[in-house]
Order: structure tokens, then C-alpha cells, then sequence
């Protein structure tokens, strides 16, 4: 019992830190309809940022952090993205990957191919014990500053201004440019949250791992694009639930897999992602046509 | 992906073994191997760029450094050596073209990348044309005579001959509790794991407790610590390497389990230390210390040369096997009188145990990867590498 207590914390805690990285990626698809495989490259440059300014108290490194972060998706809107606003889904889709070599070709240069190091949050590296069950304090902090995020991006969302023009933007850009929503201002905007979700992402990511390498955002925005997916596109919360199954899914085969069969888990998992899919085309919460912020 | 590389190899090699029975005997080769002339070139077909660059660049700089000194006392038979670069991005498909590019510029030696999987393309590229191929470091028993032909050669340390030294290590620390860790994404480290089973469990009272498999891109291994934990294992081996093993230790210690862990030579060096904060019973088999502690004065005054050259230290003690592969080299074309490649083989085929800077190193007619030479075993105590015993063919022979 305590075993799968023990597997349900860590797939918890795992699934948060997927959906802070898929909750980024979602929420400019919901708006521009842009898969922006570059937000890899802003928990990457997040990463390093904490090396950057390493040794300052952690709660100037984390804002330090997130305005760098937040810069730099600002920058990439303006100085990518703005001019092909309204192209073809390829077409957006072929400029973030552009982007997404071009910084990571930055990275390289000025940062080198080696692995690098850093102690993020290492005051929160002890685990306590609870009925038989062992939990890190990062754990509980990744989960705790996620749910937070999660409740304040809906109530954003609905009780402001700016969250409401965006719903508007969601379901339909032009009418809504057309009613007087400001496009720019609510895909900067847009932008702008990604990064600092992408920012808060990378924190909790290298608190985690330790290790900085310029390739360190592909998998998760692999992962967070999966999750998307999974969960139904088109919706945030959608894409945080398949976030967490996608976690649920990882942890369990992880846990339960014989020996020899283990080296397989991610193409189980995948394999098991298809199989819902099978059943649920849209995602698991995903409707039909359905773009929904 | 492997196989589609290595099938064709072989059947080149084949190929250009039967159809040169009499232009590559290994007998006769010698009396019709052309002459030297003019500087020797050995071609560089390593990464410069992409992951692999920074595993490639201590062992090409102590290629560098031995050329300097063999240069300075004359050259080999009075020819300078000359070190020419191609990059291959680490990109296994660019190996062979980077291979071939370099024998077009004369390339009489190839030195190749320090991985099986990575530096096997260019080191066919150079072996079809009768040209000996070496490897600084790869550990992989696959980079030897069955797979990659009679003119391909690796300094490095076979996988298993070093997981064979740090069990035995971990067998003499009293342990007897053993749980690995596997990670299944090279064959470095699958065959580390599988050695290290094999040697530490046929010891009396030993035992291997449990294992769990790890995977290099994880960010949580909450589960496989959890198991860890409740298995009473009083060592745990860990086969991967950086940055997830980095990561997975990091985890482990923050979980509060302590217990001392061994893993191999791609664990050294201290740049991923800042990640896993006060490391302490860490164990690791090197080619040498770089800290200025080993035990052999000549390692000592090379890493500080190497400090010297280039500005900064030799991040990890691969750059010893880089002018290792030189010297070896040089006695070899010093004894065939030339680079042709299959007399330069037998050369180093006969060399017999070789003294170079990295320890005796031997080779045979069937045996192209290096298995007895002396590891330096390194631990880690805050955060800080030092030699604490040297082990060769798994038995202890000095003390620090």
C-alpha cells in the first residue's frame, strides 16, 4: 500500500513539473495556434540564468530568472513570430524550429557543449516521512507552486480584463481584433506568460537534475507537447490533466515493469498514449474543432 | 542503427580482405610497404562540436602535446608527425565522409572519436583503405578485431576490465550487499553493469541484491531510490554517465540514502560536483589523478604541461590516452618503417606491454582494446577526487 502511496507522490510531483512546461506550450497554440518547439530553448536559457546569477539569495535569482526568461519570449515574439502572425500552422511551425536550432546555436557558442553544474534550491533537498511514505521537500514545493499557478492562471482568466480578451482571442482571433482586442498586447502577453511558466519550469527542472546542457529543453517540450495532446487541445486544464497522466503513466511502468522489459518503458508509454488515443481522437478532455483557453 | 553501419563494414572489410590476399598479407606487407616520406599525418576525425566535443577534446589536446615532444626530440625515423583535424559535429553519419576527406589529405594514421558508436564510422572509412584506425578511449569491447577488423585499435580501458577492478574494490571495502543501476542507452554501460554483476557476485558472501533500470533524460528517480532504499543493498553500482547520472545522484543523496556508490571512468573528473553538493563515498575507476596527487610523478608533470599549453586544466584524465595513442603509434612506425596498415598492426600487434603514459599497454593479434592496465581508483569526499588504490586484471596492487 505504502509502495503505491510512494508511486502516486512521485507520479504527482512529476506530473506538475510536465504541466508547468506543457501549461507554456498550450497557452500560445490556444491564442496564435503556434507549436512553439523554441519554448524548449527559454527553460534552457532559464537553466543558465540560474548559473548566471548563482550565489545571489535564491529569491533574487528566481526574479532575476523569470525576467530574463520573460524577456527573451518577448523578444522571440517581436523579433520572430510577429511577422508571420496569421501564416499557416507550417509556417509557424517552421519558424520555431528555426528559432529553436538559432538559440541553441547560441547556447553552444557562449555556453560550450560541455555539461554544466548548478545547486538550485538544495536547502529543500531533505525528504520527510509520512505514514511509511518518503516525500522531498522539492516535491512538495513543485507541487504546491503549481497548484498555486494553476489557480491563478484560471482566475486571471476569467476575472481580468486581459485574461477575458484572450478567452476572446482564443476562440476567435479576428472577430475578436475586430471588437477591439488588441492583438499585439494580447500576444505579448501570451508570450510573456509562457516564459515565466517556462522560467518557474526550469527552476524546479535544474533543482531536480543539477546539470545544464544546451539540448536540456528538448525533452520537455517533447513531453509537454505530448501532454497537450494527450489531455485535448485547445484547453489549459486539459493540457495539465494530460500532464499528469502522461506522469501517471511513466511512473507506474516504471515501477511495475520486470527487469528486462524496463529499458522499453517510454515506448510503452507512448504505446499507451496511442491506445487513448484510439479511444479519445480529441484527448482525453478534447472536443471536436474545440479551441478553448 | 548500429548494425546497419557495422553489417556493411564488415562485408567491405571482407571484401577487401579477400580481394588483397596478396597486397595486405600480414606477412609479407612489410617488404612492399611504401616508404615514409616527408612529415607523417595522422588524421583527426574527431568531434569539435555537438555532445561529443567535450569527451574528444582532453585526449586530442594530449595528442597534441605528444606530437610536440616527439617532434622536439626529431620525429619518428626523422619524419615530424603532424596532426591534421576533421570535425564530425558527433554525428555518426558524417564520421565515414570526415574519414575519407582526411586520407584524401594524406592522412597515413586516423586517430577517431572516443566512443564505439560514434568514432566506428570513420575508423571503418580509414581501415577499408589499409589504413590503422585508433581510438583514444572508447571502452566498448565491440571497438576490436571481430566487429571492426584486424587495423582498428582503442586505448581505452575495456568496459568490463575496469567494472571488474571497481568490484573488486567494493568487494575489499567490505561490502556485500550490491544494487545496480542500470542505464541501457550504451553499451559502455550495459557492459559495466553486466561485468560488475558478474565479478562482485561470484565473490564469497557477496551478493547482487536487486537492480533498476535509469534512464538518461529522467528527471525523477524518486521510484528507483524508494526500491534502493528498502532492497539493504550497502553499495550501489552506477552504470550511466553525465548528465543523468549527475542527476540521479543528486536525488539519491538528497533522499537522504548514503550508502557508498561505484561507478567507472565516464564518471570522471569534477565538473558535474557542483550539481551533487558535498559528495562523499563516491567511487570511480580513472586513468590517472588530475589533481596533482597520482601516484606516478609522469601523470603529475602531464596535467600540469597540459595546464600550461592551453590555459586551463584537462577536465577529465581521457587526456592521457590521447599521448598514450602517440607514443603508441610512433614505437609502431618506428619498428614496421611504415604507416602501411597492415604492417603497422603487426607493429602494434607485437608490441607487446608497452610502457606509455597511461599505464603498460598491450595488444594481440585478437585482442584490440586494452584490458590489463593498472585504474587508479578515485574517491570522492567533499566534493573532491583523490586516488585511493590502484587495481589491475581485478586485484588490488597498491594502496593509493
Amino acid at each position: 500500500m505504502s509502495a503505491v502511496a510512494q508511486n502516486l507522490i512521485n507520479a504527482l510531483s512529476l506530473g506538475s513539473l510536465y504541466a508547468l512546461i506543457a501549461l507554456g506550450v498550450a497557452l500560445l497554440f490556444s491564442i496564435m495556434g503556434l507549436i512553439n518547439f523554441a519554448h524548449g530553448e527559454l527553460i534552457m536559457i532559464g537553466g543558465y540564468a540560474l548559473l548566471w546569477f548563482a550565489g545571489l539569495p535564491f529569491a533574487v535569482t528566481a526574479v532575476l530568472v523569470v525576467g530574463v526568461v520573460i524577456g527573451c519570449a518577448l523578444a522571440m515574439e517581436r523579433a520572430a513570430f510577429r511577422s508571420v502572425r496569421g501564416a499557416t500552422g507550417e509556417t509557424l511551425l517552421m519558424t520555431s524550429f528555426a528559432l529553436s536550432l538559432l538559440v541553441q546555436g547560441g547556447a553552444l557558442l557562449f555556453e560550450g557543449a560541455d555539461p554544466k553544474s548548478v545547486d538550485v534550491l538544495g536547502s529543500l533537498g531533505a525528504s520527510v516521512e509520512v505514514a511509511g511514505v518518503s516525500v522531498g521537500k522539492l516535491d512538495i514545493a513543485i507541487i504546491g507552486v503549481t497548484a498555486v499557478l494553476l489557480l491563478g492562471l484560471a482566475w486571471f482568466l476569467r476575472a481580468t480584463s486581459l485574461g477575458v480578451q484572450m478567452r476572446a482571442a482564443a476562440e476567435d482571433f479576428g472577430m475578436a481584433r475586430a471588437l477591439g482586442v488588441r492583438a499585439n498586447l494580447v500576444v505579448a502577453a501570451a508570450f510573456g506568460m509562457s516564459g515565466a511558466f517556462a522560467a518557474i519550469a526550469a527552476i524546479f527542472l535544474v533543482a531536480s537534475t543539477g546539470a545544464l546542457t544546451p539540448a536540456m529543453g528538448l525533452k520537455p517540450v517533447l513531453v509537454g507537447f505530448v501532454a497537450i495532446v494527450l489531455g485535448g487541445l485547445g484547453r489549459l486544464w486539459a493540457a495539465a490533466l494530460g500532464a499528469y497522466v502522461l506522469a501517471l503513466l511513466s511512473v507506474m511502468l516504471q515501477a511495475y515493469l520486470p527487469d528486462g522489459v524496463a529499458p522499453y518503458r517510454d515506448a510503452l508509454v507512448y504505446f499507451g498514449i496511442v491506445v487513448i488515443l484510439m479511444f479519445r481522437p480529441h484527448g482525453i478532455a478534447g472536443r471536436p474543432g474545440a479551441v478553448r483557453v | 542503427m548500429r548494425r546497419a553501419i557495422v553489417l556493411p563494414a564488415i562485408g567491405i572489410l571482407g571484401l577487401t580482405m579477400a580481394a588483397g590476399c596478396g597486397g595486405h598479407d600480414m606477412g609479407a606487407s612489410s617488404a612492399k610497404a611504401k616508404p615514409l616520406d616527408g612529415p607523417i599525418v595522422i588524421g583527426m576525425a574527431v568531434a569539435r562540436s555537438g555532445f561529443a566535443a567535450s569527451y574528444d577534446l582532453g585526449p586530442s589536446r594530449g595528442a597534441e602535446l605528444a606530437v610536440a615532444d616527439i617532434n622536439a626530440r626529431g620525429g619518428v625515423l626523422g619524419h615530424r608527425l603532424e596532426l591534421k583535424y576533421g570535425d564530425t559535429k558527433s554525428d555518426r553519419a558524417l564520421g565515414t565522409t570526415v574519414g575519407i576527406d582526411l586520407l584524401s589529405h594524406g592522412a597515413e594514421v586516423m586517430l577517431v572519436t572516443c566512443d564505439f558508436d560514434l568514432g566506428s564510422p570513420a575508423a571503418i572509412a580509414a581501415t577499408s583503405k589499409n589504413v590503422v584506425a585508433v581510438s583514444p578511449c572508447a571502452g566498448s569491447s565491440q571497438f576490436g578485431v571481430p566487429t571492426l577488423g584486424p587495423l582498428a585499435y582503442s586505448l581505452g580501458t575495456m568496459s568490463a576490465a575496469g567494472a571488474t577492478n571497481v568490484a573488486q574494490f567494493a568487494y575489499d571495502r567490505g561490502y556485500r550487499k550490491a544494487y545496480l543501476w542500470r542505464d541501457p542507452s550504451v553499451t559502455h554501460t550495459k557492459e559495466t553493469c553486466s561485468a560488475f554483476e558478474s565479478r562482485f557476485g561470484s565473490q564469497p558472501q557477496a551478493k547482487v541484491v536487486g537492480s533498476d533500470t535509469i534512464q538518461q533524460k529522467d528527471t525523477s528517480f524518486a521510484g528507483q531510490i524508494a526500491r534502493l532504499r528498502k532492497s539493504g543493498a550497502d553499495v550501489l553500482e552506477l552504470c550511466s554517465y553525465n548528465p543523468g547520472a549527475a542527476t540521479a545522484l543528486r536525488q539519491l543523496r538528497a533522499a537522504g540514502v548514503d550508502i557508498p556508490v561505484t561507478s567507472h571512468v565516464g564518471m570522471d573528473g569534477d565538473y558535474w560536483l557542483k550539481g551533487v553538493p558535498n559528495l562523499k563515498n563516491f567511487y570511480y575507476d580513472a586513468f590517472g589523478s588530475l589533481y596533482g596527487d597520482d601516484p606516478r610523478a609522469s601523470v603529475n608533470d602531464f596535467f600540469s604541461r597540459y595546464k600550461a599549453k592551453f590555459g586551463e586544466p584537462a577536465v577529465t584524465s581521457f587526456a592521457l590516452t590521447g599521448y598514450a595513442t602517440i607514443q603508441v603509434i610512433a614505437k609502431a612506425i618506428e619498428t614496421a618503417q611504415t604507416t602501411d596498415g597492415a604492417a603497422l598492426a603487426k607493429a602494434i600487434d607485437g608490441l607487446g606491454s608497452y610502457e606509455t603514459i597511461a599505464g603498460p599497454t598491450g595488444f594481440g593479434a585478437k585482442q584490440h582494446i586494452v584490458t590489463g592496465r593498472p585504474a587508479v581508483i578515485m574517491g570522492v569526499e567533499g566534493g573532491r577526487g583523490k586516488p585511493v588504490a590502484t587495481y589491475a586484471g581485478g586485484r588490488k596492487t597498491a594502496e593509493g
